[in-house]
């Protein structure tokens, strides 16, 4: 699929009803074909990626397009002060709907298996979720604003618009080049670290760390933590050597979090990552403890990480599966 | 949230009230002769009259809508687009738009005459 049917795709998301969608884009479609076609022979070569987001930043945000064609969806606004606008409220909630759908299925669970007393506790839950519904409304609320600004400061880019049609978004060549040294850095440094041991954390911690030793689980996860290491760095490094494959990295990421996400638990429940030796030193010992502990608050944290990436990359690919789907249905039924 | 409006926002604002009815008067006269939605855009811009695309389609639709344009489906160029022109209702309206057009031009003319 092409970046100029993603953008009909976007525009087609918007558009409200009543409207003759396939007519309104087929119309678009023809008018962005021109465009590009004239600026090709202007230049007298095919228009790179860019270029053609270029003609197609011209035209403007997909949601503006739609609203030409009559007032697109809802969002929540006091006055004039949007606090949610119309490109962000489906996320919205369904972000909402998610967590209000795992609260109701853990606490039907929780009845199942434990006498809890229904009609007390059901009122007590729901409430215990205002906060969190608040913390979300902000959170978007927030993004709206910095995402609307960015978009008052550069009113032709297409970085505001992207933001919330990522499946639009070609992979950016800065992305790719930071994460690839990032993840080589720490690829690096984890193969060191485990070469060196104990001698690292003896240079860190001091005597008491020779002491110590990594414990027979951990060494179960090492190995499948290092791989989804090289897995990112090949990722990006296939994105720095090939942008075209632009759709590639976002359903891989979604794997190898989730790979990542299901491994939290396993590495928790299989602590201590560090022993000390039966014979060591009380310093050795209580080293030992403030590692685990520190190791075990950097996986929860990983874990929490994780978490949102799956979330936020099963979003995208969502919308990826979504216009693919329809693409392919509008093909079919065209012949 | 917003401040006041500046000079030139005002005179944008009027600007773009004054045009919005021209725009369509100039589109229906270009639309005499067939046109897809590329070509008219160019022509119009050819004569001065600069119209974005997001106003020109919906526009256009409207028009359709109101029975003032045909339009129909048509492959050229190995693609298909979708060809407007004006319909019998819409030689007439534009007529009586043009005698319009004309009556408030000198009216115009008059009062600016007359300051």
């Amino acid at each position: 699929m092409t970046i100029l049917e993603h953008y009909l795709n976007a525009v087609r998301g918007y558009l409200p009803k009543g409207v003759d969608k396939s007519d309104v884009l087929a119309e678009l479609g023809d008018h962005l074909r021109s465009k590009m076609e004239e600026r090709e022979m202007q230049l007298g070569r095919a228009l790179t990626d860019s270029e053609q987001q270029a003609v197609l930043a011209a035209l403007g945000d997909p949601l503006a397009v739609a609203n030409a064609y009559g007032q697109v969806g809802p969002g929540i606004a006091f006055g004039r002060f949007r606090l949610i606008g119309p490109r962000a409220f489906p996320v919205y909630v369904g972000v909402l709907a998610l967590i209000l759908a795992i609260n109701v299925v853990s606490f039907i669970v929780e009845v199942f298996v434990a006498p809890v007393p229904l009609w007390s506790e059901l009122p007590r839950r729901l409430l215990s979720l205002l906060p969190v519904f608040v913390i979300v409304t902000v959170a978007f609320a927030g993004i709206e604003i910095f995402v609307e600004r960015s978009q008052r400061a550069d009113p032709t880019g297409a970085q505001g618009w992207l933001f919330w049609t990522p499946y639009l978004k070609y992979v950016p060549r800065w992305y790719s080049a930071s994460g690839l040294i990032l993840l080589t850095t720490v690829a690096a440094a984890w193969a060191w670290w485990w070469g060196n041991w104990p001698q690292a954390p003896a240079a860190l911690f001091g005597a008491p760390a020779e002491q110590l030793e990594l414990s027979e689980a951990w060494s179960r996860f090492h190995l499948i933590l290092l791989a989804l290491l090289i897995i990112g760095i090949a990722l990006r490094a296939v994105c720095l050597a090939r942008p075209s494959l632009h759709w590639l990295p976002v359903p891989l990421r979604l794997v190898v979090n989730v790979v990542a996400l299901a491994l939290v638990l396993p590495i928790l429940n299989s602590a201590p990552v560090v022993v000390a030796d039966p014979s060591a030193a009380i310093a050795a010992m209580d080293l030992a403890t403030a590692i685990d502990r520190a190791l075990r608050g950097l996986t929860r944290g990983f874990g929490l990480y994780w978490l949102f990436n799956v979330l936020w990359l099963a979003f995208v690919c969502f919308g990826y599966a979504r216009h693919y789907s329809s693409a392919r249905r509008r093909n079919d039924a065209g012949g | 949230m917003s401040a006041d409006p500046t000079n030139a926002e005002i005179f944008e604002n009027l600007r773009i009230e004054l045009r919005s009815g021209c725009v369509v008067l100039a589109t229906l006269a270009e639309l005499r002769q067939e046109h897809y939605g590329y070509t008219l855009r160019k022509v119009l811009a050819d004569s001065g009259i600069e119209i974005e695309e997001n106003t020109l389609y919906p526009m256009l639709r409207r028009l359709e809508k109101q029975g003032l344009l045909l339009s129909e489906w048509r492959e050229e160029d190995k693609r298909k687009k979708r060809f407007y022109r004006l319909s019998p209702l819409g030689k007439t309206l534009l007529a009586a738009l043009f005698d319009e057009w004309d009556a408030l031009q000198a009216a115009l003319s008059r009062v600016r005459k007359g300051r």
